[in-house]
C-alpha cells in the first residue's frame, strides 16, 4: 500500500488515477472519500460525492492524502476515462446520498441507477460503485461486518438528510434500511480495500490497512490545520 | 494502367450490384453476417485475377456510418485512442446507445472492430464499457477472446484484464 499526501510529494505525482481521503474537520471523526483522476483536459481532479444529489467534480484541495490504485496503466486510464463520463453524465442531476446501497449501482455506461427509492451512495460507495461498474470487485460484501457504531453513524446521517430537505418517503426508505441493518464501509475502509489489491477483499483484509489509511489522514489533516 | 482503368470499372460494376443485392434485402441477414460475398473477377487476356471481399462487418460498418456521424472518426482513429481526453468522447456516444438499449447497434459496432488494430486501451476499453450488458450482445463474448488472445500478443498486463475472463 503507497500513501501519499502533500507535505511529502505533491498532487502532480499523480500520473493517471488515485483514490483520495480526507479529514475535512479534524475536530469531527469523519473523513470523506473520492476518486482524483487526470481529466480529459490533463489536469487534476477530484471526482466525489459530497452529498445528498452534491456531484463534485473540481481540483482536490490539500487536505487529501491519495492511496495508489494497484492496477495497470491501461485499467487506470480506463477508469478516469469512465470518471470524466461519469462526471459528464451525472453533475448536473447529482446522485442521491444514502446509508444504503441497495439497488443502487453506476451502470456500466456511468449512469447512476437506483432501483428502490431509498437506493444511493455515501462518498465510499460511490468509489465502489465506479470500480464495480468497470467489472473490478473490489470489496467481498458477503465478509463484511456490522458494528454497532455504524448504525449510530447512519442515523445521524438520516437527520442530516432530513434537515437537509430529503423528501420524506426519502427518509422513510432511509429508516426502514436503518432498521432492516445496512453495511457500513467506510472511507478508509474503502481506500484500503483498493490499496491491497487482492480483491475482492474482505473485512478482515482490510482491517489493518484501512487503520494505517486513517492514521495517515488524521496525521495529515492535524498537520494541514495546524 | 490500362489495368487499373478497367479494374475500377469492375469494382464499380461489383459495388452497384452489392449496393442492390443488400438494398433489395435479396440476401437474408444472417448469410449477410455468416458469410458475407466474395466476388472473384478475372481477366484471362491479361492474365489477371482480382478478388473482393466484402467483410460481414462491411455491412455493419456502412450501416453505422450512415446512421451515427462519429462512427468513421471512431474507426480512423481507434488504433491511437490511449489518454482520457481522445476517448472520452467515444465513450460517450457509446454509451448514448447502451443507455437507448440500441444493443443491436452496438453489437455490429463491436463486430467491426478489429481487435488486432485497436490501441491498447480502446481493446479493453470497448470490453469494459460492455460487459454490463454483454447478455444483450451476441458478439461481445468473441469480442474478448480475441481482446484476450491479443492482449497476450502485446505482453499487455494481466490485470488489465481482471473480471473480464
Amino acid at each position: 500500500m503507497h500513501l501519499d499526501c502533500t507535505h511529502y510529494s505533491q498532487f502532480e505525482d499523480i500520473e493517471i488515477l488515485a483514490v483520495a481521503i480526507s479529514r475535512p474537520r479534524p475536530s469531527r471523526k469523519q473523513q470523506h472519500a473520492g476518486i482524483i483522476f487526470r481529466d480529459a483536459t490533463g489536469e487534476l481532479k477530484l471526482l466525489d460525492l459530497q452529498w445528498h444529489y452534491s456531484l463534485s467534480l473540481a481540483p482536490p484541495s490539500d487536505s487529501f492524502i491519495w492511496v495508489d490504485v494497484p492496477l495497470d496503466d491501461i485499467s487506470k486510464t480506463h477508469l478516469a476515462t469512465v470518471c470524466q463520463v461519469i462526471a459528464d453524465l451525472n453533475q448536473e442531476e447529482g446522485i442521491p446520498y444514502s446509508i444504503s446501497t441497495e439497488g443502487a449501482s453506476i451502470l456500466h455506461t456511468g449512469e447512476f441507477f437506483g432501483e428502490h427509492l431509498h437506493s444511493g451512495f455515501t462518498c465510499a460507495t460511490f468509489v465502489l460503485a465506479i470500480f464495480e461498474s468497470q467489472g473490478f470487485k473490489v470489496v467481498d460484501y458477503r465478509n463484511w461486518i456490522s458494528r454497532p457504531s455504524d448504525k449510530k453513524w447512519q442515523f445521524q446521517i438520516i437527520q442530516n438528510l432530513q434537515r437537509s430537505g430529503a423528501t420524506p418517503e426519502y427518509i422513510a426508505g432511509q429508516v426502514k434500511q436503518l432498521s432492516a441493518g445496512a453495511d457500513r464501509f467506510r472511507p478508509e475502509e474503502v481506500c484500503a480495500a483498493i490499496s491491497v489489491g487482492s480483491w475482492p477483499a474482505g473485512y478482515e483484509e482490510t482491517k489493518e490497512p484501512a487503520a494505517k489509511v486513517l492514521e495517515y489522514t488524521i496525521q495529515h489533516a492535524t498537520n494541514t490545520h495546524a | 494502367m490500362e489495368y487499373a482503368i478497367d479494374h475500377n470499372a469492375y469494382i464499380s460494376t461489383a459495388t452497384a450490384d452489392i449496393q442492390r443485392m443488400y438494398d433489395t434485402q435479396s440476401f437474408q441477414p444472417e448469410s449477410k453476417l455468416e458469410q458475407g460475398v466474395v466476388l472473384a473477377f478475372n481477366y484471362p487476356d491479361d492474365e489477371f485475377n482480382s478478388i473482393i471481399t466484402v467483410k460481414p462487418s462491411s455491412f455493419d460498418y456502412k450501416m453505422l456510418t450512415e446512421k451515427y456521424g462519429w462512427v468513421e472518426e471512431l474507426f480512423s482513429k481507434y488504433g491511437s485512442l490511449s489518454s482520457v481526453a481522445s476517448t472520452a468522447p467515444f465513450y460517450k456516444e457509446i454509451t448514448k446507445l447502451l443507455i437507448a438499449t440500441n444493443f443491436s447497434d452496438v453489437d455490429a459496432l463491436i463486430r467491426c472492430v478489429a481487435p488486432q488494430e485497436c490501441s491498447d486501451l480502446f481493446l479493453i476499453g470497448l470490453a469494459r464499457l460492455t460487459l454490463g450488458y454483454k447478455d444483450d450482445l451476441p458478439s461481445w463474448k468473441g469480442y474478448v477472446q480475441d481482446v484476450v488472445r491479443e492482449a497476450t500478443n502485446r505482453k499487455i498486463d494481466q490485470r488489465a484484464l481482471s473480471g473480464l475472463v
